[in-house]
């Protein structure tokens, strides 16, 4: 019953991020934050299950791809091969430190963007250009934002767990 | 007689004195230039001491009536504040009202110079990955919405419907990398490809280096494209980058500020072919 309720709470935990990142970027379109990308590095993290790694990729970009103007796929693709590293990550380096988890989320989410937009480019055979800038300041801003939020989480599901 | 005196003493001297006090009185009738030495000194001694207990009692009454006020004022202090934050909320309540109404006035007055039929949207959602220029839309296939409906605003053409569900619809930017519109230059009549660029910005291609491009110039939708109606407003020519190559690059600012869409007017298909 206890793992039940906090299963659902993650699943609403996914679809909530997702909901609110749509809600943020409707007013401010230059939201750096991947709120959807920290769930799933959070899941991996504290789940330590890749089923549940790629499950709640697949999940989070299928909600992303839905709602936006791309392709369905990009996003799922992107955030389930982030998600394993992180998996794979934390097998070998137990991310429980504030510096390694902080270096964790700053390289997910640079990988993200740079795997999502070389997606694009290959695939859809974009010529865009690559943000730097923006990808630099989008992996600071996660990594930052991430690590209180991942404590959060933390209290959050330990709570729940109780 | 001594023993008189001596026992009345008190008498006799309240009755000199009370004389001496008419003498006094009686002497001073007609010459009032002067205050009295005596009064004088008497004042000196007096007024100091009246000062002070009168500057006290004052001064206490002060403490006392403001340690009163202050009781009410507190209170008082309090309801207001709440009344002000109360204010204040009304306020930026209203602003905001105003500011809607005038967004819906000029969407009104658009809405009754356009021939075309079309369904008024609101945005209700940004994009969810960082990387488009997408913004879900309130109305779907029940409003009559399909694929491929443009999007206008009074500045201007904001984009084109690429996903549409029973009640909503996801609105691709014109900003968007993945965007393209069909446009022409309006003293020129030259003919191109509109791309975004991504953060408000977008380019023409496809317009060759012998047309003669002038900064400023509008640039409008060809129609060419079926999406598009022809000559809806799409943006400015802001600079040119000629070259040797068969084709120039025109970088265009977009007319409408399609980062700070609330309320779009989805043009219907049907209407458009």
């Amino acid at each position: 019953m206890r793992n039940l309720l906090r299963s659902s709470a993650l699943v609403t935990l996914i679809v909530l991020t997702v909901v609110i990142q749509v809600l943020v970027t409707r007013y401010y379109p230059r939201f750096f934050l991947d709120l959807p990308l920290l769930s799933v590095l959070y899941l991996t993290i504290a789940k330590e299950d890749l089923l549940w790694t790629v499950c709640a990729g697949t999940a989070v970009g299928f909600l992303q791809d839905s709602l936006s103007s791309g392709p369905l796929g990009i996003s799922g693709f992107t955030k389930i091969l982030i998600g394993c590293l992180a998996y794979m990550t934390n097998a070998v380096i137990a991310v429980d430190r504030v510096t390694t988890r902080w270096g964790m989320l700053f390289i997910a989410s640079l990988l993200g963007a740079f795997l999502f937009l070389g997606l694009r480019i290959m695939f859809l055979n974009r010529n865009e250009m690559i943000d730097g800038t923006r990808i630099l300041l989008s992996g600071l801003v996660n990594a930052s934002v991430g690590l209180p939020l991942f404590y959060i989480f933390d209290k959050l599901f330990q709570s729940t767990n109780e | 007689m001594k023993q008189f005196f001596k026992s009345r003493r008190e008498w006799i001297l309240l009755v000199i004195v009370l004389f001496a006090h008419l003498v006094l009185l009686s002497t001073r009738l007609n010459s009032s230039k002067d205050t009295p030495l005596i009064r004088s000194w008497a004042m000196e001694v007096i007024a100091p001491t009246l000062k002070r207990f009168v500057g006290s009692v004052s001064y206490l009454s002060r403490i006392w009536y403001g340690y009163v006020d202050l009781r009410n004022v507190r209170e008082e202090n309090r309801i207001l504040s709440s009344q002000a934050e109360d204010y204040r909320r009304m306020i930026i309540a209203y602003e905001e009202k105003i500011k809607e109404l005038r967004r819906l006035e000029v969407l009104s007055e658009l809405e009754l110079n356009l021939t075309l039929p079309h369904i008024r949207a609101r945005v209700i959602g940004g994009d969810p990955t960082q990387w488009y220029g997408s913004r879900i839309l309130d109305q779907g296939l029940d409003a009559g919405i399909t694929k491929d409906c443009a999007a206008i605003i009074a500045d201007g053409v904001v984009g084109r419907i690429v996903q549409v569900s029973k009640k909503s619809s996801i609105l691709q930017l014109i900003t968007d990398f993945d965007s393209g519109v069909g446009v022409l230059l309006e003293n020129s009549r030259a003919q191109g490809v509109l791309k975004g660029e991504g953060r408000g910005a977008a380019f023409v291609e496809y317009i060759g280096s012998n047309e003669k491009v002038v900064v400023g110039e509008k640039v409008l939708t060809s129609g060419l494209d079926q999406i598009y109606p022809k000559g809806l407003l799409v943006g400015y020519v802001i600079s040119t980058s000629p070259s040797k190559q068969v084709f120039q690059k025109i970088d265009v600012t977009i007319s409408a500020n399609v980062q700070k869409l609330e309320e779009v007017l989805v043009l219907k298909k049907e209407a458009q072919s």
